[in-house]
């Protein structure tokens, strides 16, 4: 098939790979389209092995995985073409100044060297590196580092490119920048990403879908704003200090209700009706209402249930 | 940051050719290799030989010249020095017959002055971290996420080291072979020496080739560079001491196979066998090994050589595909 070919940018048919007696990937069946995906699972997951199998650095034992219509593992090259990387080790070429390290990746992609230089340029101004470009990689922070990696991540150019842990060791101010990075990719260049992370508020951030692996199989995969539609109405809200007598009022009045974590509370019924039963109460009891707002699932609940599920061998699909 | 910036801008221009990925690899370990200072004065020193051997062709080229007037000037002197009385006078008779094998002659013994000792000290400067710091900072991830192979990769850390151990044995030999030409009295000797300098190539990547893939073999071996630099200073000191005690033992100096058992004897072995100075010196009517150092003309199991560096080669190259492809399967 032709590059670009389909809307999918991959597709994964059956994928399995085991290492040894263990299952990494078991069956793992999707198609993601052009936007930012969030790839989640915990640790030993399948989430490396899945990006290995993408990149054909590991031989698949069956099933299929496809990046714009080329074959992962008899076309690899074709692919890594089109594929960028940025791994979550540091990955450091030792003796190798900024520039020379985004050039070279880029070198190593194909581009011709004066090209790949001009790129490195424009990729390093682009994540934000100025003058510490010409500095040696070895001697820079971590927040540098990640942008380096990006830059040498998106240097050739790829239609997807896979990041893995891309906020991980930032400061707050560096995550919100690195994240804006990831999205702007996308937004305005047209270059998917698979956002590989722990972090479920970077995905609830920037991603349009969530794939969720668990155990080496396909728990969900669905879009953000699908999973956090809530199932049920309800409102949340906190209180500027927990009060038993506002738990009890809301008790004695019938209204389905549950404590979350960070002390808030989630009040079951149409928003407005129980909107109004929620000021009530705080007005009776004195509570002080910090918070109000229609209630959503958070990417947390959702991950710790399909991980939940998952990992009790009842894999929601 | 930038006054303007452009932002992230597509690329759709001519991508190199896949054959050519492992270039890159090659010029960027060679560039870092080069800014060593040492290294560097290595280098400069494979060429010091050449201030000797310059002028010995110098005066090979007056000898062979009927124009040249040999009883004045001092460059019978140095070329009876070098290579023996009787021999120069051969040469001055029969200069076409007699060339090749005096050209060989000095060639081997440029080739094994001081080329064998600088090619193992430039491979313990450069090799050792070549594959074993990329193992260390996991940087084969960067390699193996862009479209180039195993084989590529193999290829670019050969050329680094491979370049900078043909800088210290290759090109200074190609660098005389030069010379030589440019001191002779005419431009047929090219024909005449041609095969010489096909020997020299040769010779040349016996040392180089052997060198450079066993030391990728131990550098791919561990993460910690000092640890290949340490095995191949065992390898070469064993091989000093067992060329001595193969010189010490009268019941082991006559066999060839001793002397694999060190690499420095066994590629010098396999150099002598591609100049062949017994056979050349054969065909040459009268010389009979005149004035010749007998280690040079002795055989020294030059076949058993060539077979060993040949498995040692190809058993390396095959280790060496299996260690780099390894750490990606993880």
């Amino acid at each position: 098939m032709a590059e670009g070919a389909g809307q999918w940018v991959l597709e994964l048919e059956g994928v399995t790979k085991d290492y040894g007696r263990r299952r990494a990937l078991d069956g793992v069946s999707t198609a993601l389209r052009p936007g930012v995906v969030g790839l989640l699972g915990p640790n030993g997951a399948g989430k490396s092995t899945l990006i290995k199998t993408v990149l054909g650095l590991v031989r698949l034992g069956s099933g299929r995985a496809q990046v714009l219509g080329c074959d992962c593992q008899r076309e690899y090259r074709r692919v890594r073409q089109l594929v960028g990387y940025m791994p979550e080790d540091d990955c450091i070429l030792p003796g190798l100044k900024g520039i020379e390290a985004v050039a070279y990746a880029g070198e190593l992609a194909g581009l011709p060297r004066l090209v790949a230089l001009r790129r490195a340029h424009e990729v390093l101004d682009y994540v934000g590196i100025a003058e510490e470009r010409y500095r040696e990689v070895q001697t820079y922070s971590t927040g540098m580092r990640q942008k380096q990696k990006l830059a040498q991540a998106v240097v050739h150019d790829p239609r997807l490119v896979f990041l893995d842990e891309p906020t991980s060791g930032l400061d707050p101010l560096g995550r919100e920048r690195m994240l804006r990075l990831v999205r702007a990719l996308f937004d305005r260049a047209g270059v998917s990403v698979v956002l590989s992370t722990h972090i479920l508020r970077d995905v609830e951030q920037v991603c349009d879908e969530v794939v969720i692996l668990g155990a080496g199989r396909l728990l969900v995969h669905d879009t953000v704003d699908n999973l956090r539609r809530p199932v049920d109405e309800s409102v949340v809200l906190s209180l500027d200090e927990e009060l038993a007598a506002f738990t009890e009022a809301l008790d004695e009045s019938g209204v389905r209700f549950e404590r979350r974590a960070a002390g808030e509370l989630r009040v079951y019924g149409e928003p407005a009706a129980a909107a109004a039963l929620v000021l009530d109460t705080a007005r009776r009891t004195g509570a002080v209402v910090r918070r109000l707002e229609r209630g959503r699932n958070s990417l947390e609940d959702i991950f710790l249930k399909a991980v939940g599920a998952g990992g009790a061998g009842k894999g929601a699909h | 940051m930038p006054l303007f910036q452009i932002g992230y801008r597509r690329y759709e221009g001519r991508r190199t050719s896949e054959r050519l990925r492992w270039w890159p690899i090659a010029r960027e370990g060679l560039t870092i290799a080069w800014r060593s200072k040492l290294l560097r004065r290595l280098v400069l020193v494979a060429y010091l030989p050449i201030l000797y051997f310059g002028p010995v062709f110098f005066a090979i080229g007056r000898i062979t010249d009927p124009s040249t007037d040999l009883s004045r000037g001092p460059w019978r002197e140095l070329a009876e020095e070098t290579l023996s009385r009787e021999l120069v006078a051969r040469l001055r008779e029969d200069p076409t017959v007699v060339r090749t094998a005096v050209w060989a002659l000095v060639f081997t013994l440029f080739a094994s002055s001081i080329q064998l000792i600088l090619a193992g000290l430039v491979a313990a400067i450069v090799g050792p971290p070549l594959i074993s710091q990329d193992l260390r900072s996991k940087a084969f991830l960067l390699y193996f996420s862009r479209p180039i192979s195993s084989v590529d990769y193999l290829l670019g850390k050969a050329g680094t080291l491979g370049g900078l151990v043909a800088a210290v044995t290759l090109l200074p030999s190609l660098v005389l072979y030069v010379l030589s030409i440019v001191f002779s009295p005419s431009l047929q000797t090219v024909l005449h020496t041609a095969p010489v300098l096909l020997d020299v190539v040769l010779s040349s990547f016996l040392v180089i080739v052997p060198v450079t893939l066993v030391l990728l073999v131990l550098s791919s071996l561990t993460m910690q560079p000092r640890f290949a630099a340490a095995a191949w200073a065992v390898i070469c000191a064993f091989g000093v001491m067992f060329h001595h005690v193969i010189k010490a033992t009268h019941a082991l100096a006559g066999a060839s196979w001793p002397r694999l058992f060190s690499l420095g004897e066994t590629v010098r072995a396999a150099q002598l066998s591609v100049f062949d100075l017994a056979g050349r010196f054969e065909a040459v009517p009268g010389a009979r090994l005149m004035g010749l150092p007998r280690d040079f003309a002795a055989d020294h199991g030059g076949g058993g050589a060539l077979i060993f560096l040949l498995v040692l080669c190809a058993s390396s190259v095959v280790l060496l595909l299996r260690r780099i492809a390894a750490p990606t399967r993880i």
